[in-house]
């Protein structure tokens, strides 16, 4: 099975959800990546996200309890699939490959 | 104790939003991650308005799953379409029928819905048309007599009496006869008050419409011309208005001439009268003649009106019955109670063709009805053929919802492709319902498929897919179809039967419904052809030449000599039965009384005909009593031939043939005959009382009558060279038309709903028995290892047959006492349109009930049949 391409939002959010791991719901995953890369991430935007990669059978979802902080209501956590480790695999695998010779360019000055 | 705050929630419309948009578990999810998020920012102190930041966060997620939701639907619809498309191609003959089902009900109602969108539906082409009215003159009589035109005099008096309370105006049909360039042209006009085209609320295109000052005699001599007159004629050319056009001077003998000056031109698309079958294409103003201001003598004028704001129907209606009451005791009585009836316009013009119209759209709509419980039924029994399929896969994962969405993406892929073929059929149809309408039909040419009509049929698609898509959907959806797999018998069923049961019972009432109807209307035309209307119209044409400078006597001399044709008559233009029939205004009358009472006395009102001597004969109508006239007494006006109704009405039941009256402006004449009364407007409308007086000495302005059977092809050219040495060479040329032509243009509309609803009931009716067939087929295929397992156990195949004949007997027999019931309620609603028959004719219902048993047992036997000769050790080996 060919392994998708991801766009830029998609690998933030997979890298989140592998990091996150059993935790992985929206809320977590755009706290998480608002707090490693400093950028904002839109609520909605994740949750979309999400679900696009659900549906392209990356992730799958479950909910869980419900918590009283949320008002009595459940989390929808979602979870890696092979294929989402794949994906993230070859869109770093990528990145790795168009920057090599260019160490000397990306060093940190 | 500190009561406990209630967290702030975004608002129901955005919770009920975000549910719609997703399912309720995710939407849950989305509220409580909102909540949780809001919690935290609290902590920190970062949100300083709780409410308004969860409400526009609720939006911000509700817009982007609006967002995210075409592409999700496009994708789940594209494997929706190609799993129904797989199923619908695996059993491509089933497939095909259905289409084709749906494909005639489809394409029968656009047909039928453009041609009653246009007709009735839509606006009437003028101002404000909801305050159009129409005034007609009712005289009813106990044998419905209906004469529908106004008198000058009444006109008058109610336009008079309206005052500030809208505007009259009054409408007569005549011709003109262009006589500029090279050849003349005889052009159907309409003469009018000035006020009408403000009544209407159009005004000319080019140039101005009439005014009060036209309506003066010698100041008359305007035109306002129509739009594809002026493109014909004077190819488009503005500079015609204000110019004179010179047309045949009226009532004198040919040659003379009348300038006229063209006023304006109306727009194109502009005809008023609009019910007439040839549309007018002149306008000339309407001078009340000097002898008709003070009194009615006449009725032939077609009263429309605008009210005023604030002016309703009623209020004129008073005016109406008080303009009557004053002015009927001083001069004239009709036979029964006359009315001036005020109605609205569009009802006046379309009243009768609605009628016929919502019978047609009733009727493709119950056709659609048996085709949707057919299909249902069939897809239904297709579903439970696919159980095991469907079950297999909610076993590997797919949800109900998923299973659900296949099966009505199946039934609304066949219906929207039924409704592209429709469609495609509908071009033809609209075509074909254009040329087999009656011509008179108002609006007729604008019958087209246009936006509203494809809208229209896209909806009724999608409604159609939607509801015989429905039972099978929502019976997947109930049924467990898991543990229906592991019953692990390989002919699994679900479903419970008795919605075939139901569909099968509902088609069958539909098409009893439609057939009741179809009997009904078929006999209605049946009668309707048979009908007495006073005279023999078979054999008769009817000859209209104009320019005629000789006696009459000579013209009907010569026109005898015409091979083939055995007697030749005479009457004054305009008053050939049948041929005048339409909305042109009704039938002129003229007052009669015994000769010695008062002029002020209450008079009868009649026909007036002027006829040459061997008109009854010609006409082959009934000489009842006395004689008719002789050749001696063209010319004269002594003496007179009354119809049954006239002579019942003046002499009661005294002899008439002898007796004296006087008519018109004191005119005394003998009786010399009864005749038969004629059906001057065609079966359906009966005629009042009439007079025949002599025609005149002069040939000209009459119509020739001629009985015989010459070659059609032969007759007119005939007729032209014997008239040749009766008028001047250059004439416009003589019209022949046989009389039959016209009965069957008057009963045109009978003919057209007889034959459309025999249409529709033969196409109900096959629908009906395949869908029996089909069913019956479907249930034997079901019981095979039962009926395996009673014949091995000795039942004979006539007892197989007979129970499955006896099922379909038993659900026939429920259908007919729910649709014959159902069908003399909807002939009741169209009694008006029957003729002599009772919408609960029995004769009717006992041939339908024959008819829908032969044909439903008939489909069921079949299978039956089929079913009584299995194998029983071929049936039990294979389970």
């Amino acid at each position: 099975m060919p392994v998708p391409a991801v766009r830029d939002f998609e690998l933030l959010v997979l890298l989140a959800v592998l990091q996150l791991g059993k935790n992985a719901y929206p809320l977590a995953v755009a706290e998480a990546i608002e707090r490693k890369t400093n950028r904002k991430a839109s609520r909605p935007a994740v949750l979309i996200t999400l679900e696009r990669l659900e549906d392209k059978g990356m992730l799958t979802s479950r909910f869980g309890d419900p918590t009283p902080v949320r008002g009595g209501r459940s989390k929808r956590f979602f979870e890696p699939k092979p294929l989402a480790v794949a994906a993230v695999r070859q869109a770093i695998g990528q990145i790795d490959s168009m920057a090599i010779g260019l160490e000397e360019v990306l060093k940190p000055r | 104790m500190t009561p406990t705050r209630r967290p702030p929630r975004p608002s129901q419309l955005a919770a009920a939003i975000l549910r719609a948009l997703t399912s309720p578990d995710r939407a849950a999810a989305i509220l409580g991650d909102l909540q949780e998020d809001l919690a935290g920012r609290a902590l920190s102190e970062r949100a300083r308005y709780p409410r308004l930041w969860i409400e526009w966060h609720a939006w911000r997620y509700a817009l982007a799953g609006l967002g995210a939701l075409l592409p999700r639907l496009t994708r789940s619809g594209g494997f929706a379409l190609r799993d129904a498309w797989r199923s619908l191609r695996s059993a491509p003959a089933a497939s095909l029928f259905m289409l084709l089902i749906l494909t005639i009900g489809i394409g029968a109602a656009t047909v039928t819905f453009s041609v009653v969108d246009a007709v009735v539906l839509r606006p009437l082409p003028f101002g404000e048309p909801h305050r159009l009215i129409a005034v007609e003159y009712h005289s009813r009589t106990p044998d419905q007599v209906v004469v529908r035109s106004l008198s000058a005099f009444l006109f008058a008096s109610l336009e008079h009496r309206m005052d500030s309370s809208g505007l009259l105006a009054a409408t007569t049909g005549s011709s003109e006869v262009l006589a500029t360039g090279a050849a003349s042209e005889t052009i159907v006009s309409a003469r009018v008050t000035a006020s009408l085209f403000d009544v209407l609320g159009v005004q000319p295109l080019l140039g101005q419409a009439f005014t009060a000052a036209n309506e003066v005699s010698g100041d008359d001599d305007v035109a306002i011309i129509g739009y594809d007159l002026w493109q014909r004629r004077y190819a488009g050319d503005p500079g015609i208005v204000g110019r004179t056009i010179e047309l045949a001077a009226r009532g004198r003998q040919t040659g003379e001439k009348r300038a006229v000056t063209v006023l304006g031109i109306m727009p194109r698309g502009f005809a008023y009268p609009i019910a007439q079958e040839v549309r007018p294409e002149m306008w000339t103003p309407y001078v009340i003649p000097a002898d008709e201001q003070t009194r009615s003598t006449s009725r032939y004028l077609h009263v429309v009106g605008r009210l005023a704001p604030g002016t309703s129907r009623e209020q004129v209606q008073s005016f109406a019955d008080s303009v009557l009451a004053d002015a009927l005791p001083a001069n004239q009585r009709s036979l029964g109670d006359a009315r001036l009836v005020v109605t609205r316009l569009d009802e006046a013009l379309f009243g009768p063709v609605r009628a016929w119209m919502l019978l047609a759209l009733t009727a493709v709509g119950l056709v659609m009805f048996v085709a949707c419980a057919n299909v249902a039924n069939l897809l239904l029994s297709r579903t439970a053929r696919r159980a095991r399929e469907l079950s297999v896969r909610a076993s590997i994962g797919a949800s109900r919802r998923h299973l659900v969405v296949t099966l009505l993406t199946e039934s609304l892929l066949l219906s929207l492709t039924a409704a592209a073929l429709g469609l495609v059929l509908a071009i033809w149809g609209v075509d074909a319902a254009r040329s087999a309408l009656p011509a008179s039909i108002t609006r007729l040419s604008e019958v087209a498929l246009d936006l509203r009509v494809l809208v229209a049929t896209i909806a009724a698609a999608i409604a159609t897919g939607l509801t015989f898509g429905a039972v099978p959907a929502w019976q997947a959806a109930r049924t467990d179809l898991v543990s229906l797999l592991k019953t692990g018998s390989s002919s699994v069923t679900w479903g419970r039967p008795g919605w075939r049961s139901a569909f099968l019972v509902a088609q069958v009432a539909f098409v009893v419904v439609l057939l009741v109807s179809t009997m009904l209307f078929v006999t209605s035309f049946i009668r309707v052809a048979r009908a007495d209307l006073g005279f023999d119209r078979s054999d008769v044409s009817e000859v209209r030449a104009s320019g005629l400078t000789t006696q009459l006597i000579d013209v009907l001399r010569d026109l005898r000599t015409i091979p083939g044709v055995s007697s030749v008559a005479a009457v004054a233009a305009g008053d050939a039965p049948l041929i005048a029939a339409g909305f042109g205004g009704g039938s002129s009358g003229t007052g009669l009384r015994r000769a010695g009472v008062a002029a002020t006395e209450p008079q009868v009102s009649a026909m007036m005909l002027r006829v040459s001597a061997a008109y009854f004969n010609t006409m082959g109508m009934r000489i009842m009593r006395g004689r008719t006239f002789e050749d001696a007494e063209i010319g004269r006006g002594e003496t007179v031939v009354l119809d049954q109704l006239a002579a019942r009405a003046l002499f009661g039941d005294q002899e008439a043939v002898g007796a004296r009256l006087t008519y018109g402006n004191g005119v005394n004449a003998a009786v010399v005959g009864v005749v038969s009364n004629v059906r001057m407007r065609g079966p359906g409308d009966a005629s009042g009382p009439q007079v025949y007086l002599p025609a005149n000495a002069k040939a000209t302005g009459h119509v020739f009558v001629l009985r015989g059977s010459p070659p059609p092809a032969s007759l007119t050219p005939s007729v032209e060279s014997v008239l040749a040495g009766h008028r001047p060479a250059g004439a416009s040329p003589a019209q022949v038309r046989r009389i039959e032509d016209a009965f069957r243009n008057i009963t045109a509309d009978r003919r057209f709903a007889a034959g459309l609803m025999s249409l529709f009931g033969v196409l109900a009716l096959t629908i009906g028995a395949v869908g029996i067939y089909a069913v019956m087929s479907s249930l034997a295929a079901q019981q095979t290892r039962e009926f395996g397992i009673r014949i091995a156990l000795g039942a004979t195949a006539g007892a197989i047959v007979a129970g499955m004949l006896q099922r379909t007997a038993k659900q026939i027999a429920l259908a007919l006492a729910i649709g014959l019931p159902a069908g003399w309620a909807l002939a009741r609603v169209f009694a008006s349109l029957l003729f002599e028959i009772g919408p609960s004719d029995a004769t009717s219902s006992l041939m339908v009930v024959a008819v829908i048993g032969a044909v439903g047992l008939l489909a069921a036997a079949v299978p039956a049949a089929r079913a009584a000769r299995v194998d029983p050790m071929i049936t039990l080996k294979t389970d």
